[in-house]
């Protein structure tokens, strides 16, 4: 069985939260038998990780004066569950991103670090005049 | 988002509730006011916070900055598993005195300093 | 009570990452992490919180032990800085020390017990401070009930505490209870046999010869005329090749022991060696002491070839018709996806492009076009032509990272089916490589097409 859901809203930071939190309810309804804790952490993950993706995705468009359109859509298979947010800014190529200078505690450009450390996989690609930033994470107890 | 301040003798304690995320981290800049950041005693207890991402974990070094710009100190008060996890993924935990009690945290500050 | 450890990054920052990739406490003794002895030995003394004050970062040892509860207990982790004193440490955890007895241990060291004595009466009972130390650490119970205690701390049962600050101390405390105390610790493995313990997934040749005491962890490979133990602790996924011994050694995770080695009284993990007494240690250029693989840049045989390419068209002919019909449906369900991936073929870098099928379909349908391996078709083609083999190495996506493992990877040949996949090798990180490596050393016709019928076995189960 594969679920999706799809949610589609206004590039808007006073969104971001609405899409965060149904990734941390959407994790929750996996039926698993593994330990509540290590579940609970995984939608934590996606909590956080969706937060900074959608984060990035409002920061980078083109005029904030008129909001462009993000969607997310979440996917939950037998295995893994993969969150793909997707915005029509201009081109956005996350392997172009550098990694934060931990060391010098910068205040911001943690986003795509972050995904990385507590996703599985995390990759972006552009097709129709989108940018695709996909995260996946294997279920708990797979 | 609400953000609750008391002031424990003379060091200022900064509560935020909910989540804090880039839809309000400019309440966070603008919890600190101009005579605590002087004063250089701040405690953020985050205690009470649901969630932190790395926009909102920016707006409190921001504020660390500002307080340490005057040779003060902020301490954090930071239980939840969750939220410290965004401080250690950082490693911004590096950088805050961490206490698991906000009494305590606010007690911790050399006395003496006018 | 609760258990409060105190560890920080400099007392074991002389470990670097000599042989684990882990957290310096998940460092194994006897295969055990050290974090876990704490753990253990907390139980015993019926404590159920523990708190790891560190200035070192802990994702890590988040991620191998979870909040505890895999042993049933609660654990977390207090930062706290590199010049913090233990009553600062104390203060920054003060509502966790709060109204309860403390077990302090603080430094990275050794903590030695007895599984069979119960701790429970004696640490509450004991007059509050140091129960024992060694010269990186310290032991102590602290109570901020004020209350003090009734049996002294010399009355303490089978107690006390080894330093951690060398390689040599891992290596000597691992052989100190594989030898003589293995029966005061729980350790891992089934121990049918005194002095024996076993994971699962071990194959021992016949010819192989085990002295105990010995430990062997999980998909071990052991061939014939090899002698291992006496005094032998092996890691998980290991190959110890035929004609080799270990004795008085200790051999870590992920680790190819190579044919004629003799290892006596030696540390080795992945391409180290390190001698205990003297803390010497060599590195092996070849990433996997596979001295002997390295020299076998040899284009396959041509009978190798066309048995591959026979194979393959065999293979094709039998699948077309259920490769076109299931590809259909699925494809109309849109659960059959076609991505182009570009991998390296050889070596030295050429190049071709391949179709990768992948099909997302967790029904009845999608699960039985996988186990008729149908999503490899339109690779079997690309070996029916005889730009892969058959059976190999995992094909490695054309990009830079790749092309710098190709040069350390001179029998790189990739496949449509991998000899990790045959052995059900586990897919993680790079322990892959060393069971394709040692597969490509020892390839022959026979081996291949049993290798090949495994992997196709294995995807139908």
């Amino acid at each position: 069985m594969v679920d999706k859901l799809t949610l589609g809203f206004p590039a808007h930071f006073k969104y971001v939260r609405i899409a965060s939190v149904l990734g941390v309810q959407a994790a929750q309804f996996i039926d698993s038998e593994s330990d509540p804790e290590e579940l609970l952490e995984f939608a934590h993950a996606f909590e956080l990780a969706i937060s900074e993706a959608v984060t990035n995705s409002v920061k980078h468009q083109r005029s904030l004066s008129r909001s462009s359109k993000i969607v997310v859509e979440i996917e939950i298979s037998r295995t893994e569950m993969t969150v793909a947010v997707m915005d029509s800014n201009p081109h956005f190529d996350i392997t172009q991103i550098p990694a934060p200078e931990l060391d010098a505690h910068p205040e911001n450009g943690y986003g795509i670090y972050i995904m990385r450390k507590i996703m599985d996989r995390v990759e972006s690609r552009r097709e129709n005049g989108w940018n695709i930033l996909i995260m996946t994470k294997k279920r708990p107890g797979v | 988002m609400k953000i609750y301040q008391k002031i424990l003798e003379d060091v200022c304690i900064i509560i935020p509730h909910g989540r804090l995320d880039a839809s309000n981290t400019h309440y966070i800049q603008k919890s600190l006011s101009e005579e605590a950041e002087k004063e250089g005693r701040v405690v953020m207890d985050l205690s009470s916070l649901e969630f932190l991402d790395s926009s909102g974990l920016g707006a409190i070094i921001s504020l660390l900055r500002r307080v340490k710009k005057n040779d003060g100190d902020m301490k954090l008060v930071c239980p939840a598993d969750k939220i410290r996890r965004v401080f250690e993924l950082t490693r911004a935990d590096r950088m805050f005195d961490i206490y698991d009690d906000c009494e305590v945290a606010a007690k911790s500050f050399p006395r003496g300093k006018a | 009570m609760k258990t409060l450890l105190i560890v920080k990054e400099k007392e074991f920052s002389w470990l670097g990452s000599t042989f684990q990739n882990c957290h310096p406490l998940a460092t194994q003794i006897c295969k055990k992490p050290l974090l876990e002895y704490f753990i253990d030995f907390s139980i015993l003394c019926g404590i159920n919180d523990i708190r790891l004050a560190t200035d070192a970062p802990t994702e890590e040892l988040v991620d191998q032990f979870g909040q505890g509860s895999r042993w049933g207990i609660s654990l977390d982790y207090s930062p706290v800085r590199e010049t913090d004193e233990l009553d600062e440490i104390i203060q920054k955890n003060s509502l966790y020390c709060k109204d309860s007895r403390l077990l302090v241990v603080k430094g990275f060291c050794f903590l030695h017990y007895d599984k069979n004595i119960d701790y429970k009466y004696f640490m509450h009972n004991v007059e509050p401070g140091e129960l024992s130390s060694c010269e990186t650490g310290s032991v102590r119970v602290m109570d901020d009930l004020s209350q003090s205690g009734t049996v002294p701390a010399s009355d303490s049962p089978t107690l006390s505490l080894s330093p951690v600050s060398n390689v040599g101390d891992i290596h000597r405390l691992s052989m100190e209870i594989l030898m003589d105390h293995s029966d005061q610790y729980v350790l891992p493995g089934y121990n049918n046999e005194d002095h024996i313990y076993i994971g699962h997934n071990v194959t021992i040749a016949k010819k192989a010869k085990i002295i105990p005491p010995v430990m062997i962890g999980n998909h071990v490979q052991i061939y014939g005329e090899t002698v291992v133990g006496p005094g032998a602790i092996i890691g998980s996924d290991v190959i110890i090749d035929a004609h080799s011994s270990v004795q008085d050694s200790v051999i870590f995770d992920k680790t190819y022991v190579g044919e004629h080695l003799e290892l006596k009284n030696k540390l080795l993990g992945g391409n180290l060696i390190v001698d205990p007494d003297t803390g010497t240690q060599v590195h092996l250029e070849d990433p996997h002491l596979l001295s002997q693989v390295k020299s076998s840049k040899k284009s396959l045989p041509l009978i190798h070839r066309i048995f591959h390419q026979i194979t393959a068209l065999l293979a094709v002919i039998i699948m077309a018709l259920p490769y076109a019909a299931f590809a259909l449906i699925l494809k109309l369900q849109k659960r059959w996806l076609n991505e182009k991936e570009t991998v390296f073929i050889n070596s030295s870098g050429r190049t071709v492009e391949l179709v990768r099928v992948t099909i997302k379909d967790d029904g009845l349908v999608g699960r039985i076009a996988r186990s008729l391996s149908l999503e490899r078709f339109p690779v079997l083609i690309r070996v029916m032509q005889g730009k892969l083999a058959l059976i190999g190495s995992r094909a490695l996506p054309a990009d830079e990272e790749n092309r710098k493992v190709l040069d350390e990877y001179q029998a790189y040949r990739p496949a449509a089916f991998s000899y990790a996949e045959a052995e059900s090798w586990p897919a993680e990180d790079s322990d892959w490589e060393i069971v394709e490596r040692f597969h490509l050393a020892r390839r022959s016709l026979l081996r291949d097409y049993l290798m090949a019928l495994k992997a196709v076995l294995n995807s139908f189960n």
